[in-house]
């Protein structure tokens, strides 16, 4: 029990081998795929960003040159042929193409001579200072001015300006709106692209938001702006506090910016999405797993095992009843299979083994009771055997003594009183010689009888005092009781008439009778009692036996 | 057991990918949430380009507050909003703006939006502050209106004085836009007034509504008719360069005058050689050398491509003494008003300037003129002291 700490336990064991060699590493696998795509991914929107944004500047260029190409031909029209005429073209060619939203054609002094449509209002206008008017002379090719709001119209425009050789210029007011045309068209296709397009001091000239536009917003403080000063032409910058990646393409012709961006947080939302999804999944994934680990690990491998952990207690402990349990389990693999079957087999075998033994020990046990009770009962006669004597079958001399003692003892603890029979066959050595000594002993055996019939008290007791003398302790007995059953005993032995032809005084056997009978103080000895007694027994033998005397 | 990584290193990777997670989400959400300031002018239409300038000049005042740190420890939201030149727009713009939250509206460009803002914010005791409005109209009143402009009613004056005495105009032509009534017409007759107190006489005054694009030649026609010697436009650039070029067009050579109003790029730009030579009255020394005002120069010129009007000059002040007066209030809009109307001798780019109790500044004005297609100081006016060469 104390490993515990040591070692942890299988479930930890193997949650931690699925968790960190299989489960993390997926994970991490799967995040770094994901990463990686999303690199990739981020790599060629980069290059689809750069390439709308070319197409983008293309069309720009293309409406430029188209531009140009109209008002070149107005200007050859300009340079050959009579006011009226060009009037007539000017107003056609502006119907025709819908293209510019005014045709100026200004003279040498820059002043508006003809305009379509026509507008009386700005006709002989000045338009000298206009933006970058006055640079034309020299370029003969197409100049395109800066954007700025129309007078006529109020919007954001530019110019494209052409000079006619020798005869002023031609000028074509373009609405930005046109511009702002193809920004929808890209912007709608693709969804994600965001495109608008800056002039050289990043004021913008189109941009999905057209107030932008309208309202001259500058953003030359956009970081993608600087950068492609310097020859670079993605980024990822903030734009109306959000991040972006932005490509951007110069047009060549006029020095303007067109820009694609994307806003990196729609772009990698899909991505975090994702990540999110996977992290979320398996989250949920990594909990089922290890609540269903937990449950089948439970269930087929850490019951199984603390079922036998309990069943080795219980084996320890020598209860063989729950070794059957392990087979009966289902065990979802082999080896806890055949390790369950092993164990039963062994537990199986002990139990045997222990069986036996436990027969054996028994049987052991059994005999050693036997003879214990033997040994007992050979004890017990042993024991009476030393206190009775062997001839007469009551209390021999060595039993009388110690009833004796007993009983004195008693009387001094009690203060009762304690009296001794002494009883002796008269001329027994004459019936000895007469009868033979086996005659002797039968009488000897008929005398004791009569003594211990007579004694009808559990606690008297008889003994064979020595030779032909037997004696009786009577306790709690006073010496007129003891004489009483004295002189039944005297004349019992009478009454039996055995024949006794040597005897002096009888034809049959008799017994003299001396009884004495106190009470024991402390300090006294059993001997004087038996003194008194004797000197009673003598005192009936003077006196001329077959009678009783008492002290 | 070498299978255990050690759990720490569970808590570790856990820790790292929590981290990663926040860290992502909360990219942009630790700075302290920025002052809402508001910005409304006209920006579209043809009549945009001082809105417009006014507006560049207060983003870029924000840019650089912001890249010092911003006011009281926050960065500055600009929220810009477009009256259209309209006053029911521009009502409806603060109205806007008050809804978002902004603590204070740098704008408008002109008077009668301004007036119509007004009956907005003022009810809502939010300050607005005008770059460029001077009529005396909004002089000495108790409310939230404060400008860093002066008012004109000494600088009116002393250009009726200057063209009355410095270029002899006896018989003066006036045209305004009635569009703008509460500058235009107020101008008007300030100017007027002192210029028949003085000794001129009005020979015809005229008003149009400049969103009726009208045809300005029969206008002119009129009041070259009334044999006047001089003609004072007052509306905007777009207007003011229609009505000169129409003019030099009709080979009426009169001498022009203008209000500060028309003093943009549009101006010249659209005026051509017809503006060569108007002169005008107006408060931006655009020939100060101070280091502060070259730096700025500098600055909108890199920023914007283009040099600055005084509209974007005037802008940048007023974001300017805003932001110091926030700073004072630890960027909230309570006793905003009390730190403004405190203000006293502010470092502006061209003078220094002081609020008085009512939000209206005095500061110095000049008389100024297009000259080769630019705007020059001829010098400074003063109301009684003028006296030409």
């Amino acid at each position: 029990m104390t490993n515990r700490k040591d070692f942890p336990f299988l479930r930890q064991v193997i949650l931690h081998l699925i968790l960190f060699r299989l489960f993390l590493p997926l994970l991490v696998l799967g995040v770094t795929a994901i990463v990686g795509v999303s690199y990739l991914e981020e790599r060629n929107l980069e290059i689809q960003q750069y390439q709308i944004a070319q197409s983008m500047a293309r069309i720009v260029e293309h409406h430029l040159d188209q531009g140009g190409r109209i008002l070149d031909a107005v200007a050859m029209l300009a340079e050959f042929s009579r006011p009226e005429s060009l009037s007539t073209y000017m107003k056609s060619t502006w119907e025709a193409y819908g293209y510019f939203e005014t045709l100026y054609y200004l003279d040498e002094a820059k002043k508006v001579k003809i305009l379509a449509p026509d507008d009386s209002r700005y006709l002989g206008l000045d338009m000298s200072n206009l933006p970058d008017i006055q640079q034309t002379r020299e370029k003969q090719s197409l100049i395109i001015s800066r954007p700025f709001i129309s007078l006529r119209t109020g919007e954001p425009t530019v110019y494209l300006i052409k000079a006619v050789a020798g005869k002023g210029y031609v000028v074509g007011e373009l609405n930005l709106g046109l511009f702002q045309q193809e920004i929808t068209n890209i912007t709608g296709r693709s969804g994600n692209d965001f495109v608008f397009i800056m002039d050289q001091t990043g004021t913008i000239i189109a941009h999905p938001s057209p107030d932008l536009v309208k309202q001259q917003i500058n953003l030359s403080n956009l970081e993608i702006f600087n950068r492609i000063q310097t020859g670079k032409v993605n980024g990822v910058y903030l734009y109306n506090g959000s991040r972006v990646l932005g490509s951007a393409v110069r047009v060549e012709r006029t020095g303007w910016l067109v820009v694609n961006q994307v806003s990196l947080s729609s772009f990698f939302g899909l991505y975090i999405w994702i990540l999110v999804l996977i992290f979320v999944t398996t989250s949920i994934i990594w909990l089922l797993l290890m609540w269903d680990i937990r449950k089948q690990l439970q269930r087929f491998v850490i019951s199984p095992l603390e079922q036998f952990s309990r069943v080795t207690h219980a084996l320890i402990a020598g209860n063989f009843t729950q070794a059957n349990f392990l087979t009966a389990q289902s065990t979802a693999f082999a080896e806890l299979n055949k390790l369950a079957h092993d164990f039963q087999s062994m537990s199986d075998t002990l139990q045997t083994r222990e069986e036996a033994l436990y027969k054996v020990k028994e049987d052991l046990e059994v005999q050693v009771a036997e003879r214990t009770q033997e040994l007992m009962a050979a004890n017990k006669e042993l024991q009476m055997l030393s206190s009775l004597d062997g001839l007469t079958g009551i209390g021999n001399r060595r039993y009388f003594d110690q009833v004796l003692t007993q009983e004195w003892q008693r009387g001094i603890r009690q203060g009762t009183p304690l009296a001794l029979i002494m009883i002796d066959i008269d001329f027994f050595k004459n019936y000895n010689d007469s009868y033979g000594h086996q005659v002797g002993d039968d009488c000897l055996k008929q005398v004791a009888s009569i003594l211990k019939a007579t004694l009808r008290r559990s606690i008297d007791c008889a003994a064979r005092y020595g030779g032909e003398e037997f004696a009786a302790v009577l306790p709690d007995t006073d010496a007129a009781g003891a004489a009483l059953v004295a002189e039944e005993i005297r004349s019992k032995i009478e009454g039996q008439a055995i024949k006794h032809e040597s005897s002096s005084i009888s034809k049959v056997v008799t017994v003299s009778v001396g009884v004495a009978a106190v009470v024991p103080i402390i300090g006294s000895q059993p001997s004087m009692i038996i003194k008194l007694a004797d000197q009673a027994l003598y005192q009936a033998k003077h006196n001329g036996r077959n009678r009783v005397e008492v002290v | 057991m070498s299978v255990l990584i050690n759990r720490r290193w569970f808590h570790i990777i856990m820790v790292v990918l929590l981290l990663g997670a926040f860290g992502f989400l909360s990219e942009g959400c630790i700075n302290k949430k920025p002052i809402l300031i508001g910005f409304s002018a006209q920006l579209t239409g043809r009549q945009a380009e001082l809105g417009v300038q006014e507006r560049n000049g207060v983003q870029l005042a924000v840019e650089t507050i912001n890249e010092k740190g911003g006011v009281a420890g926050h960065k500055i939201d600009l929220i810009v909003q477009d009256d259209l030149g309209i006053p029911e727009k521009a009502k409806e713009a603060d109205q806007e703006l008050i809804k978002a939250g902004v603590l204070a509206i740098i704008g408008h460009a002109t008077t009668a939006q301004a007036v119509a803002g007004l009956e907005v914010t003022d009810p809502a005791n939010v300050i607005m502050l005008s770059p460029t409005v001077s009529s005396p109209k909004l002089s000495g009143l108790d409310d939230y209106f404060f400008r860093v402009y002066p008012s004109f009613k000494d600088s009116a004056q002393a250009f009726a004085q200057y063209t009355y005495q410095h270029d002899r105009i006896t018989q003066l032509a006036i045209i305004y836009d009635n569009d703008n009534a509460a500058y235009a017409k107020t101008y008007s007759t300030a100017f007027a007034e002192k210029f028949q107190l003085i000794g001129g006489k009005i020979a015809n005054e005229v008003s149009f509504s400049s969103t009726a694009q009208p045809d300005f030649a029969p206008i002119l026609l009129k009041l070259r008719e009334s044999k006047a010697d001089g003609l004072l436009i007052i509306a905007s650039d777009v207007d003011t360069a229609l009505i000169a070029q129409r003019a030099r067009l009709m080979d009426w050579n009169v001498p022009l005058y203008t209000s500060a109003w028309a003093q943009t790029e549009t101006l010249i730009k659209n005026g051509g050689q017809a503006v060569e030579g108007l002169k005008l009255e107006q408060s931006y020394a655009m020939s100060s050398q101070t280091p502060v005002f070259l730096d700025f120069q500098s600055r909108y010129q890199a920023r914007f491509g283009q040099d600055p009007s005084f509209g974007a000059a005037f802008g940048y002040e007023a974001a300017l003494v805003l932001a110091v007066a926030l700073e004072k209030t630890d960027g909230k809009a309570e006793g905003l008003r009390k730190a403004l109307t405190e203000i006293r001798d502010f470092q502006g780019l061209m003078n220094t300037f002081s609020f008085d109790r009512f939000g209206d500044v005095e500061r110095p004005f000049y008389l100024s003129a297009i000259r080769d297609g630019k705007f020059i100081i001829l010098e400074k006016m003063t109301l009684n002291g003028t006296g030409g060469k």
